[in-house]
């Protein structure tokens, strides 16, 4: 148990240790503690890959399509699942079954018509792929948890003069919370990580996301600087790390629940 | 070449992502006081992209494991993890499993602590054995959560990308090259093959979409209720 756990450790633990030692530092020894602490590293990797503006990047990305995401299952699963009915189920089976499709399939095709539409290369334009691409396995979320939703709460609410926004989102939406918890956690953790539709996407480097700016540092023959990629890659996972320390216990939650519906 | 060595892949990964996945459960579950703090290390790098993650690893192969290797001598450590095809799947498999572990674990756990610990003391009145209680009580009343790992690992490890792209690169030539990083090669690289990369794709998706249905029907009928 503890060799496994040492095991799981041990990359993070000689990145970050190793992230603060000098070139000629680490050639004495990889595994010994650092003799001074070289924080220019983590100046000059801030430098190399524009950590904020990158970022910031990864951040819109994941604003935009977790906001589009949200909003339009939770309204999409309501309706299909409060509405039953030849057009509910077939719409409903189609996006059912276009969770099957691997994103490998669809991702040649699909940077065409991101190119044709001129969304290729902005940050906004990603987000809203990522929606696209997001919706259907949220709107399988939403549309069962919904079943779960008394329809009397929808009649009282009629009945006080409620219109059709008004009784989705100040009577159902606060409601889906439980569920809207679950697609948020795993939508962000799946965007904020997605590596190659940014790749796919992203062409000019002022838009890069935090992978894309880590991935440039490698050079194509392995002479690669190491003190500046670790002191990179550590930037470019704390923020993941502290939100996941921080949040530990409604992630588990929300990975166990989305794996076991989904 | 890249299918063949996709299946491989695809074969190593099924058996021992969920192999170790229920082993760690199982510890963890059997743990009173530690069990929370296990839990967090072991789920900790599926909160990474696999794309640090393989960076990450990249330097424990290429400059740890040869600094260790002069150091204690155990000259097995040393070798071209990266550079040399037959040893560089391994490096992917256990960048893999690495990143993908806590994942199932997380999975089996849940499904352990629905198993009602009555079935078991029964057992153990009855005079089974660890082992036994394990394989005919807890891993029964687990087969849905199996069902389930098996099923994502499938699917996920055809479509592997992030971990080798980081790794390897699909190099040395094409020798770790997986379906997913050749059919990006043919589409983004220097060819632009957009149609041939397509029909690749559309394969790809049949051939999950065949096995996985398979495996459900298979799996689902052996499921049993307590």
């Amino acid at each position: 148990m503890i060799v496994g756990a040492a095991f799981t450790l041990l990359p993070v633990y000689m990145g970050v240790l190793n992230s603060v030692k000098t070139e000629g530092e680490m050639l004495n020894g990889i595994l010994s503690w650092p003799r001074h602490f070289a924080w220019s590293n983590y100046a000059d990797a801030y430098r190399k890959i524009d950590f904020l503006r990158s970022l910031g990047n990864t951040a819109a990305v994941t604003a935009v399509g977790l906001a589009g995401i949200v909003l339009f299952a939770a309204m999409a699963g309501y309706k299909l699942s409060r509405t039953p009915g030849k057009l509910s189920g077939f719409l409903f089976g189609l996006f059912v079954l276009s969770m099957l499709i691997p994103f490998h399939s669809i991702m040649i095709t699909l940077v065409r018509i991101a190119k044709n539409l001129t969304v290729q290369g902005s940050t906004v334009g990603l987000g809203l792929i990522y929606i696209g691409l997001g919706v259907s396995m949220a709107i399988f979320l939403y549309h069962g948890f919904v079943k779960s939703i008394p329809r009397d709460l929808d009649e009282a609410a009629v009945i006080d003069g409620c219109g059709e926004f008004r009784l989705f989102f100040a009577v159902i939406l606060p409601l889906l919370l439980p569920v809207t918890a679950t697609v948020a956690i795993l939508n962000a953790l799946w965007m904020w990580n997605d590596f190659l539709l940014p790749l796919l996407m992203l062409t000019d480097s002022a838009s890069y996301t935090l992978l894309l700016s880590t991935n440039m540092l490698f050079g194509q023959y392995g002479n690669n600087d190491w003190s500046a990629i670790l002191a990179s890659l550590v930037l470019a996972l704390l923020p993941v790390v502290l939100l996941y320390l921080l949040l530990q216990k409604y992630i588990l939650n929300g990975i166990a629940d989305g794996a076991i519906k989904g | 070449m890249p299918s063949f060595f996709t299946l491989k892949y695809v074969l190593f990964m099924v058996v021992l992502q969920n192999a170790l996945a229920i082993l760690v459960a199982v510890l963890i579950e059997s743990r009173a006081k530690t069990k929370a703090f296990f839990r967090t290390i072991f789920f900790m790098p599926n909160m990474l992209s696999m794309i640090i993650g393989g960076f990450m690893w990249m330097f424990v192969f290429t400059r740890v494991l040869p600094d260790l290797a002069v150091r204690t001598g155990l000259s097995f450590l040393d070798r071209s993890w990266i550079g040399d095809p037959s040893f560089s799947f391994y490096a992917i498999l256990i960048v893999s499993l690495w990143g993908g572990v806590g994942y199932l674990m997380v999975i089996y756990i849940a499904a352990l602590q629905g198993v009602p610990s009555s079935l078991k003391e029964a057992a153990a009145i009855d005079g089974a054995g660890v082992w036994q209680r394990f394989r005919y009580i807890t891993l029964p009343m687990i087969y849905p959560a199996l069902t389930i790992g098996i099923f994502l690992t499938l699917n996920s490890s055809f479509k592997v990308f992030d971990a080798v792209f980081a790794l390897t690169g699909g190099g040395p030539g094409r020798e770790t090259q997986v379906i997913a990083l050749n059919i990006f090669e043919e589409a983004f690289g220097f060819s632009n093959r957009y149609g041939y990369a397509s029909a690749k794709a559309m394969i790809l998706f049949l051939i999950v979409l065949v096995i996985t249905i398979v495996q459900l029907r298979l799996m689902k009928r052996r499921e049993v209720e307590a």
